[in-house]
């Protein structure tokens, strides 16, 4: 299932069992995938994960865009602290990355056990970068659920299972992938692409919704448009 | 504990707020220290840091006036104490400044976006994104965060 049914995956664990960690480690991460790009052929990452905006001198920042000028198109989730302007959370307010949020944000009635509306992180970052840069569906995705042994049974009972293997989830946690299983299916297409050539294919892809730039950036992505454009 | 006496002692605290009173101060001290150690602590440090950069190394402006203290009437040395303390802070201001970044003026995004060359406002020399004009613009009319300034003139009020 998925976007990208044919994609390898590789799988860089930086959270706890709760889903909570440190920058520490998502550094540390992100350097792992920075030198493990030619042993896997990493080209583009998904970073479901957020802090609070401080800035292009934040190092979590620093280290996407390190990534970024590594040639791994780096998708990050905008965060789920919307709809007050301002509300992207780092690294996802980095400039160069592509910034994810949520079209349907105001459908879904259930994020981790909590009712959400309207929750998609906003721009402008701190630095008055328009953000996100794109949207896709966060409302009630389905995807596996992990079996891994580490998921403490609190989040489990949190989690809105289906048929033992499946999960529905909402967040824009659940949108960056979307776009980062589109890019994998464009770079297996054309993968001479660098990540700027990526980003700049996916603006002109995109379905304007007439939302506020700042709400939506360029608009939803078009999976057909953006393997049918040229850059 | 009898029906009798749970509602004596609910009636209790209902009205001896002496308790809630500690416990709610006890709390906004709580919220205050976190707040001080995570935010203003660090900007007050940095302060300090270019504040004694600064007095180490003084411009030759506040050298020249501290030069001219030993042949000026001594009723006078205060102002120029003063001078030299209003050089300083204008140092460790412009210090501070040097190491924000830079936002693109709004004027030249404009100018870029209106330029019969430009193949897509979007592309920028370190990246693919679009600035937010409105929000350029005021922080073109206020350079730096009220906050941060607040801090940083209460910090000099209590160094002298």
């Amino acid at each position: 299932m998925g976007v990208n049914p044919e994609a390898n995956l590789v799988s860089v664990k930086v959270l706890d069992r709760e889903g909570q960690g440190n920058s520490s480690d998502a550094l540390a991460g992100i350097q792992w995938i920075i030198d493990n790009k030619e042993r896997f052929n990493i080209r583009v990452a998904n970073l479901s994960i957020g802090t609070s905006d401080a800035g292009s001198l934040d190092p979590l920042v620093r280290a996407v865009e390190a990534a970024w000028d590594a040639g791994i198109v780096m998708v990050i989730a905008a965060g789920n602290n919307g709809p007050s302007r301002g509300s992207i959370t780092s690294p996802g307010t980095s400039r160069k990355v592509i910034t994810v949020g949520a079209y349907d944000d105001g459908n879904c009635v259930d994020a981790f056990g909590a009712s959400l509306v309207n929750f998609s992180g906003r721009g402008p970052t701190s630095e008055c970068v328009v953000k996100p840069d794109v949207l896709a569906t966060g409302c009630e995705v389905i995807s596996c659920l992990s079996n891994s042994p580490e998921m403490s049974p609190k989040r489990l009972t949190m989690l809105n299972t289906i048929m033992e293997h499946y999960v529905k989830m909402s967040g824009t946690s659940m949108a960056s992938p979307a776009i980062a299983g589109a890019i994998s299916l464009l770079l297996t297409q054309r993968p001479h692409l660098s990540p700027n050539e990526v980003k700049l294919a996916i603006k002109h892809s995109s379905t304007d919704l007439f939302l506020p730039p700042n709400r939506q950036g360029w608009g939803k992505l078009d999976i057909n448009a953006l393997l049918a454009v040229q850059v | 504990m009898s029906e009798k006496e749970q509602v004596y002692e609910i009636m209790g605290l209902m009205n001896d707020n002496h308790l809630l009173r500690g416990d709610v101060n006890s709390a906004a001290h709580m919220i205050r220290n976190m707040l001080s150690d995570k935010y203003i602590s660090p900007i007050q440090r940095a302060i300090e840091k270019e504040n004694k950069r600064a007095r180490k190394n003084p411009c030759k402006e506040a050298r020249l006036l501290a030069a001219l203290k030993p042949f000026v009437n001594t009723g006078n040395h205060k102002v120029l104490d003063d001078t030299i303390d209003a050089l300083h802070l204008m140092e460790t201001l412009q210090s501070l400044r040097s190491h924000m970044p830079k936002p693109q003026p709004a004027a030249q995004i404009r100018q870029q976006a209106a330029s019969p060359n430009a193949k897509d406002p979007s592309i920028q020399p370190n990246g693919i994104y679009d600035m937010d004009e409105k929000c350029l613009i005021k922080k073109e009319q206020n350079p730096m965060n009220p906050i941060f300034m607040a801090i940083l003139l209460s910090s000099f009020a209590r160094a002298n």
